[in-house]
């Protein structure tokens, strides 16, 4: 394993990155905002029985929200598994737990998973949560512009990747193990303010935020693949500033930790004409184990 | 003189006797030099008639102690070298280069060039190393093999070889001089079955290929039979002991389809002794379903049963080993004849293809990168070192048991065991031995330019993807999205595999990449492929945005042509004769080529004072496919096409300005040229060859006469037939609709065996594999003629309608 630490400089650089600008849209579950994050001291190591000397991870600090946030750059330059876990203490039983972390993907598979080892029968029992990046550059000049919109991704794009388990076993020690890293890919992703999250106590709604200097005159959530609308926000007087609580009838963990996940996206419609979309949660295959 | 030791024996061969460009010595693993009573060294050199050398090394230990120590190999560079080799990447030449050999796909060859002048080093194809650095600087190219020794008279041999080539193509020029080093490791073996190098079916287990689907996509084996019972367990016969029982499953699966039709289903996937042993008998008593040969599956070279690895202590795994994490519920284990194991592998494997008709040994989980460390290690020759100390990668025990399957003869067939092996890319030990290597990954998941590093690897033997072209692992919701944003995605993804196949030679497994377009252009693949992929591509195309790779040599020849823009373009190539005749770059033209589309359309090919070329429009994101038919005297332009229908295609050939001789190639595939060889041409004029197979014109016309009606199949009583039969009755319920009721087949014990009776047509041969091809290609024409809308799924976009139409069935 090697890690080894670099400026913030960096991370900073690509945290501000959807325009020159510094515009910054987001949309993510509120129980980001609201949860308490076992994960948030975090020590992520790759474990010497799944040593993979071609892969990389670099420390630093830098995700969508800001500056300071604990954040992996992980790099494999080699189609086979590499992975960094932490181990995460006092998990209980009965619960429902969001876990995950924002993440720029470049050209990677990536896996995250949570695993514990159950009191019941001794078996690991293990959550995942697939990304595959839709914007391979081996693919790049395949796909025609409708399905690169379709798949909407962007690898200056921060994503959130994450999923849904119920604890409904205890785990030896109350004791989890998060993994992250590569799915037999190549690539580069960047894993910032990862988290894991009692969400059984939370709401369970989605927030739509925006900062920045360039004005926006619409707002709009949509299901992708089938482009349906779920929420529309129209500005009179364009704004560079907003934030809302999605109504509740948006269900943030519809369909997680069950179900494929159906991908949502901000569009953000800039007073200039231009668009913006930033997909929430990541268009990525969601698996129960 | 120096305490540096070396012992030269100094060997004449051929007429040429070259000054010594290679440096050999022997030191310490810090560099540092060994004493002269420590090891002996003994150096043969003979020179090749190019001038290149070729080295044996053969060291042995003179003391009983442990010894981890280099052996190097040096040779000196002309000053101004500007791209290196690495054995894993061709790049500019900054500085000092080092890499280590054979692990993460890097071939042992290192090279550096400039212009066209290169110069190479590399080490044997067959030392089984396991462990070499590389390092190129400004004055000389290096190799440092770690080498261990155990005790007194430990050996370790080696060849090392250094040549100068020529680097028009980069570094392609040193694999083309290379690999007739080795004919054995890169050249396809002959006394295996020509299918095991093909197009891989499924992951088929206990289910028979679809037999649909394998037509469509020229597949020609299978993953056949998971080893389900426990891993190590080669024929399914080790006794379950006590509570520890393991119990007779099939792979996991509670359902399945036997070759007479048929259907099993159980509440699980356990069933008795009995039946286990009926099903494996029944489905590995032919070893072709189909035209599909049955591979073996097996997982033992790495992770056995905990159960079975107590019964070979020896061969269990000690210290640091290296191996891929994942499947602990099984023992590592390793493969060396010295170690136990190996020995039960062998009795096995024996014992195995006397049982059944098989056509390969297909392992999976083989962990090459693993290394060897226990006590039989003082046994062994070529003992390696890293840095926890002594030992040998898994992957040279491996190579030798897959030297072992193929001295065994397959039950029903004049062949011999294939082997094919899912290694990965930790280190490239048994891959030099395998006769098909997969590289489980879809086209697009490496960096570009995969799956190239592994093709210069195996040389011309099998490559195999895997995976494939599965949306959702990019859009969970793909099935909600717009058929033609569906259809569009999936069409890319197959330009995209078909890209990377045809430039590597890789073939795509049917099930994982079926579509209309893959179909197609697997017609193509298929005799490219057993032409066999050539390291010089002997043409480069103008322009950016192309690729090109070379199949075959000679009038064997084809060129695949990559477009890699959107839209469709017109590719000017330069061809150079010589170079496709010998497979060595700048090789003086002599005799040109005439290449004409394998799918229609025109190409115009000038032939000049000093070049050769050749031009056609390639599809937007597609292949141009040419086929070398003939050799060219003279010089002006020749516009070349095929027309015709099955059975009978001709080749048209439109002189523009060209003034000359042709002389037109024997046969393409089973059409034999009809008519001269040798045709003169002179400017304006027009001549014609026609190529017929008799078989299949006579089948088209049965075809097409309307008195052609398909009631019903009928048959002969054999085996063969069954499977044909229903094979037939397959085709017709899918080209004519589900709804449709299936197509009846009826025995006919007075016809002779390996006979089928179809509309009127017989379709018949004494040998299986013959009687397997002509229904094939039966069902291919009679799906092209009569169901022309029964096609793979995927359609074709509108604007390459037409573009690919086949000739020759």
């Amino acid at each position: 394993m090697k890690i080894v630490a670099i400026s913030a400089l960096f991370l900073l650089t690509s945290f501000t990155g959807l325009s020159a600008s510094q515009q910054k849209a987001r949309l993510y579950p509120t129980a980001l905002k609201t949860g308490v994050n076992l994960l948030l001291e975090a020590s992520w190591r790759m474990p010497s029985s799944k040593h993979a000397p071609h892969a990389v991870a670099t420390i630093g600090r830098g995700g969508p929200f800001n500056a300071d946030a604990p954040a992996m750059t992980l790099v494999n330059d080699h189609p086979e598994f590499a992975y960094w876990s932490a181990l995460v203490p006092g998990i209980r039983t009965g619960r429902t737990y969001f876990f995950g972390a924002w993440t720029k993907i470049k050209a990677a598979n990536l896996l995250c998973w949570a695993h514990g080892i159950s009191t019941v029968n001794g078996k690991d029992m293990g959550f995942r949560v697939y990304c595959f990046s839709g914007c391979n550059p081996a693919l790049e000049r395949y796909f025609d512009d409708d399905v690169k919109r379709r798949l909407s991704g962007d690898p200056n794009q921060w994503r959130l990747i994450a999923r849904t388990f119920s604890s409904s076993e205890a785990f030896v020690g109350g004791l989890m193990s998060v993994e992250v890293g590569f799915f037999k890919s190549p690539g580069d992703i960047v894993f910032a303010e990862p988290f894991l999250i009692d969400i059984t106590d939370e709401p369970k709604t989605l927030e739509v935020e925006l900062k920045g200097s360039k004005p926006v005159k619409k707002l709009e959530v949509i299901r992708t693949g089938t482009n349906d609308r779920e929420w529309l926000k129209e500005f009179p007087e364009p704004v560079t500033d907003f934030s809302e609580t999605l109504p509740s009838r948006t269900e943030a963990f519809e369909g997680m930790g069950e179900d494929p996940m159906f991908g949502r996206a901000l569009i953000v419609y800039y007073a200039d004409g231009t668009e913006e979309r930033v997909s929430c949660p990541a268009d990525g295959l969601f698996q129960r184990r | 003189m120096t305490r540096f030791l070396l012992l030269f024996t100094i060997v004449f061969a051929g007429s040429v006797w070259a000054t010594p460009k290679m440096t050999v010595c022997i030191v310490e693993k810090d560099g540092k030099p060994v004493d002269a009573d420590t090891v002996s060294l003994d150096v043969r050199r003979t020179i090749a008639k190019d001038g290149g050398e070729d080295v044996i090394c053969h060291a042995v230990s003179n003391v009983d102690k442990p010894l981890l120590l280099r052996i190097e190999a040096s040779i000196p560079l002309a000053d101004g070298m500007t791209h290196v080799f690495d054995g894993y990447d061709e790049k500019p030449f900054t500085g000092i280069v080092k890499r280590a050999f054979f692990l993460d796909d890097t071939f042992p060859l290192g090279a550096a060039w400039c212009g066209e002048n290169g110069r190479a080093i590399a080490l044997g194809a067959e030392n089984k190393d396991s462990y070499a650095d590389f390092s190129a600087t400004a004055k000389e190219l290096k190799i440092s093999v770690h080498a261990a020794f155990l005790r007194k008279g430990a050996v370790y041999q080696l060849a090392i070889h250094s040549f100068d080539f020529n680097a028009k193509y980069g570094v392609r020029d040193a694999f083309a001089r290379y690999y007739p080093l080795y004919p054995q490791r890169f050249k396809r073996d002959s006394r295996v079955d020509l299918a095991i190098y093909g197009i891989a079916a499924h992951y088929g287990s206990w289910r028979l290929a679809n037999s649909e689907v394998c037509r469509m996509m020229n597949a020609s084996w299978d993953w056949c039979i998971g080893a389900a019972r426990s891993w190590g367990d080669i024929c399914g016969k080790e006794q379950p002991v006590g509570n520890g029982r393991e119990s007779y499953t099939w792979d996991a699966e509670n359902n399945f389809r036997d070759r007479r039709g048929v259907y099993h289903k159980h509440k699980n996937a356990e069933m008795s002794k009995e039946t286990f042993f009926s099903v494996l008998e029944e489905r590995l008593g032919n070893g072709y379903y189909c035209g599909v040969a049955n591979a073996y599956y097996v997982m033992a070279l790495a992770k056995i049963s905990p159960i079975i690895a107590k019964r070979f202590p020896d061969s269990v795994a000690v210290g640091k080993t290296f191996t891929e994490f994942g499947f602990n519920h099984a023992t590592e284990v390793f493969v060396f004849p010295e170690l136990s194991w190996y020995r039960q592998l062998t009795n096995d494997f024996a014992q195995l293809v006397k049982e059944h008709d098989i056509g390969a040994i297909a392992f999976d989980v083989a962990f090459p990168r693993g290394v060897f460390r226990g006590e039989k290690l003082r046994e062994m020759a070529n003992v390696s070192w890293d840095e926890y100390g002594a030992g040998i990668v898994r992957g040279a025990g491996a190579a030798a048991l897959y030297d072992y399957l193929r001295t065994l003869p397959c039950k029903k067939s004049q062949y011999r065991l294939g082997v094919i092996s899912n290694s990965n890319g930790l280190h490239i030990s048994d891959k030099l031995y395998a006769d098909t290597v997969m590289a489980e990954s879809s086209p697009w998941e490496d960096r570009a330019p995969f799956p190239l590093r592994r093709r210069l690897i195996v040389g011309e033997k099998g490559l195999t993807l895997w995976e494939g072209c599965n949306p959702k692992m990019f859009a969970p919701d793909f099935k909600l999205w717009p058929k033609d944003s569906r259809n569009s995605m999936l069409n890319s993804l197959g330009r995209c595999s078909v890209h990377r196949s045809f430039f590597a030679g890789a073939s795509l497994p049917a099930r994982g990449f079926l579509s209309h377009y893959a179909s197609l252009m697997s017609y193509a693949f298929v005799r490219m492929n057993a032409a066999g992929w050539k390291a010089v591509p002997g043409a480069w195309a103008d322009g950016k945005d192309w690729e090109v790779a070379r199949y075959g040599d000679g009038t064997d020849a084809y060129l695949a042509v990559n477009n890699l823009a959107r839209e469709a373009r017109v590719v000017d190539m330069a061809v150079f004769p010589g170079e496709i005749a010998t497979g060595r770059a700048g090789v003086a033209s002599g005799d040109g080529c005439l290449f004409v589309p394998f799918y229609g359309g025109f190409a115009t090919n000038v032939f000049g004072e000093s070049e050769c070329r050749v031009s056609a429009e390639v599809g937007g994101l597609g292949v141009g496919v040419f086929e070398n038919i003939g050799v060219v005297q003279g010089k002006g332009r020749i516009c070349a096409r095929w027309a015709g229908v099955p059975g009978r295609v001709t080749l048209i050939v439109n002189s523009r300005d060209f003034k000359g001789e042709v002389t037109f190639k024997d046969a393409c595939d089973t059409y034999l040229r009809r008519g001269a060889a040798k045709r003169k041409l002179s400017p304006g004029a027009s001549i014609s060859v026609v190529y017929g197979d008799d078989w299949m014109e006579n089948l088209g016309k049965a075809i097409r006469a309307k008195e052609f009606e398909v009631a019903e199949i009928v048959r002969s009583k054999d085996s063969d037939a069954i499977d044909q039969a229903d094979r037939i009755a397959r085709f017709f319920k899918e080209a004519q609709g589900k709804k449709t009721s299936a197509m009846p087949i009826r025995v006919d014990s007075s016809l002779p065996d390996r006979t089928i009776l179809v509309g009127g047509v017989k379709l018949s041969s004494s040998d299986r594999l013959e009687f397997s091809s002509r229904v094939k290609r039966f069902l291919d024409v009679l799906n092209a003629i009569q169901y022309p809308k029964y096609r793979p799924p995927v359609t074709l976009p509108k604007s390459d309608k037409g573009r690919y139409k086949l000739y020759r069935y």
